[in-house]
């Protein structure tokens, strides 16, 4: 199982959604790019983590892995949460449009399940509105 | 109409379909199991959460959503079975979706488990104790999370978990697989003749 093939399946639609917005969205990724000290006025956090990376209860299938992300969306403070709801939306659209797609004979096949949130967060000393969304997935390599 | 006859401990459930009453032995044994799922849960979270003072590790507790049947000390790591309600074993109450919650009563519980972000200061004279699997990293925050710490070895901020452990447990398959092997083995344990009706 390759752990960075099963990140890129995760990281690069998400890249390219927010990416493709107008205007776009920066988008920051675990131990890739690190959301600096004076950080833009909305921007998307993606984090990856690895849970059981073969799960012998289910299946003698070694080549299996699951773990969950979290994408968290900052938006402008005091704005309202209409922004950070649209932002939830395409996060939420694409991890639910992840592995929808028949899987193929070599590769990573992966699938999200259990999408929770968005819950939203605020407060009076953080400079944004957080809005929060995990989700479980599942990969199976190929191949 | 399903009615049990003549079996010790069975209780009449009236008419319901599709359903086979089920004797208070099996029901004492499915509350055990869940009892032990929790006590193994918090065991989880806590071996895999952040340990600054110890606080947050020792606050763990399971309430029982049914409001339970006694029981259920506020214990500390390493929680024992004790430390979780009894469950009522009535048909309701066990046929629910949902028997407990496993919540942690630290006032600074939603940093600790990376949900919100915070500001960050490191108490003069307390030595962190250390997260059970993770240990201690110190280094340099790049980020309001609690574990967002990269390791460096001349910077003095400090993790004792790693970065988004509670939804990783939660939601990477550790949770369930932790519940499925207690419910196989309690399955497994009590298979002989406790099931067999005369």
């Amino acid at each position: 199982m390759n752990h960075q093939a099963i990140c890129a399946a995760i990281e690069v639609p998400l890249n390219n959604a927010f990416k493709g917005l107008t205007p776009p969205v920066k988008i920051f990724f675990d131990n890739l790019t690190i959301v600096p000290p004076d950080p833009p006025t909305e921007y998307v956090t993606v984090s990856i983590a690895f849970g059981l990376t073969s799960e012998s209860t289910l299946t003698n299938s070694l080549d299996r892995a699951r773990g969950a992300v979290i994408v968290r969306i900052f938006t402008e403070k005091n704005r309202g949460g209409k922004r950070a709801r649209y932002l939830s939306g395409v996060a939420s659209d694409i991890l639910n449009s992840l592995g929808s797609s028949q899987k193929a004979a070599f590769g990573v096949f992966l699938r999200v399940r259990d999408i929770s949130g968005p819950a939203f967060y605020s407060n009076e000393v953080e400079p944004h509105f957080m809005a929060r969304i995990a989700a479980s997935w599942d990969a199976t390599g190929c191949g | 109409m399903l009615e049990a006859r003549g079996a010790k401990g069975f209780r009449r459930l009236g008419e319901y379909g599709g359903w086979l009453d089920v004797p208070d032995n099996i029901r004492n044994k499915m509350n055990v199991a869940a009892r032990q799922a929790a006590t193994k849960i918090m065991n989880d979270l806590a071996e895999k959460g952040p340990a600054y003072s110890g606080e947050f590790r020792d606050s763990w507790r399971a309430l029982a959503v049914d409001g339970g049947s006694g029981g259920g000390n506020q214990g500390s790591y390493p929680y024992k079975i004790s430390d979780v309600p009894n469950l009522k074993i009535t048909r309701k109450s066990m046929e629910r979706v949902k028997v407990f919650e496993i919540v942690n009563t630290s006032p600074y519980a939603l940093y600790a488990m990376d949900i919100i972000p915070g500001r960050w200061i490191t108490p003069e004279g307390v030595a962190p104790k250390g997260g059970i699997e993770f240990g201690i990293v110190y280094g340099k925050r790049y980020g309001r999370f609690r574990g967002e710490v990269k390791k460096d070895g001349e910077a003095m901020r400090v993790s004792t978990a790693e970065k988004d452990w509670y939804t990783n447990y939660v939601n990477g398959g550790e949770m369930s697989d932790a519940v499925k092997r207690i419910l196989k083995f309690t399955i497994q344990s009590s298979a002989s003749g406790n099931l067999s009706v005369s």
